[in-house]
């Protein structure tokens, strides 16, 4: 049974492979149901948007643009000129992996330094010296690898985060998301986690508190649904965030 | 733990519940999407969940029953 106490995670980390996935199945708005600040670094952005055509790839680059600027905040790393110069070598033939891992490097980069995180405008996005993060992934090796080595991370997998969505009532179904993201031309890893950080002995993190948090103000709130933009975007396959509201 | 609260709950905690004893491994593949056992223990792995070798104080009773059951002598004719 569950005896230990839950700390609220404080700011979710999107990694490149559920954006491309969210996008894929047009629900890019499902992650305002998280509750809390997400953020993306700027090497996982330059990295959906590199390959144009790729799965996802018009929909994210629209969507960083546009209705997503509201939101995510994008996170500075000094990865980014690394990952220029990498992409170059990929564009020349030099080298066609040399952008392999620099989003995880920047995400595990963000993680180190959550006490000192910028915006690439200078707006300080810190995180207190007990808040903890969460990376969002379907990298199995990433997050079972790296990430495992950060005291202060939460991860989750989009698989497992999508089924508690499906639970919680905010999607109706999350087969038919994975269908969509399928017939968009994209398998999504079979990755399961929902590993919490722990923090202490008996104390460790949570991020559900801030979607059931996030339900019921869609319950209680206007008719207009969040993420409702000017990018015309419907639901998506699940019907979209609060389209089962109560 | 409640089918209500099994309903809202994180797939961390349902897998801890499974590998308390608390559900079937059928209900844990239900809630948290996974196809098989396999992936079941996969999600323990990577969700931190430890993963039990003993048995339940209710799967013993079972073993203890089952193997009760096959170790009496055969009712005489």
């Amino acid at each position: 049974m569950n005896t230990w106490r839950q700390k609220p995670v404080t700011l979710i980390i999107a990694d490149s492979g559920p954006l491309i996935s969210l996008a894929c199945a047009d629900e890019l708005r499902l992650l305002q149901s998280f509750g809390r600040p997400v953020v993306i670094a700027d090497v996982v952005r330059r990295e959906c948007t590199r390959k144009v055509g790729a799965p996802g790839e018009e929909r994210l680059a629209q969507w960083f643009e546009t209705t997503g600027g509201n939101q995510f905040n994008e996170l500075r790393t000094p990865l980014l000129p690394v990952f220029d110069d990498a992409l170059k070598q990929v564009e020349s033939g030099e080298d066609p992996l040399a952008t392999t891992g620099l989003g995880d490097a920047a995400i595990s980069w963000i993680l180190k330094n959550l006490q000192r995180l910028r915006t690439p405008d200078g707006r300080s996005l810190a995180l207190g010296s007990n808040e903890v993060a969460m990376v969002l992934t379907e990298d199995g090796s990433y997050g079972d690898g790296p990430v495992l080595m950060q005291r202060r991370a939460h991860v989750l997998s989009t698989r497992q985060w999508l089924k508690t969505l499906e639970r919680l009532g905010v999607i109706p179904s999350y087969q038919a998301i994975f269908d969509e993201i399928r017939s968009g031309g994209r398998l999504v890893p079979k990755y399961m986690a929902d590993r919490p950080a722990e923090l202490a002995k008996g104390v460790r993190s949570d991020w559900k508190d801030g979607t059931e948090a996030a339900v019921r103000e869609w319950a209680e709130g206007s008719e207009s649904e969040p993420g409702d933009g000017e990018d015309g975007s419907g639901g998506g396959a699940s019907g979209g965030p609060g389209s089962r509201r109560k | 733990m409640l089918r209500a609260d099994l309903q809202r709950a994180s797939p961390h905690d349902i897998l801890q519940a499974w590998q308390d004893g608390e559900i079937g491994y059928r209900e844990a593949m239900r809630l948290t999407a996974c196809d098989n056992l396999f992936e079941l223990y996969q999600a323990c792995r990577s969700s931190g969940v430890e993963i039990r070798s003993d048995l339940t104080a209710a799967e013993m009773r079972a073993v203890d029953a089952v193997v009760s059951d096959l170790t009496s002598p055969p009712p005489t004719p």
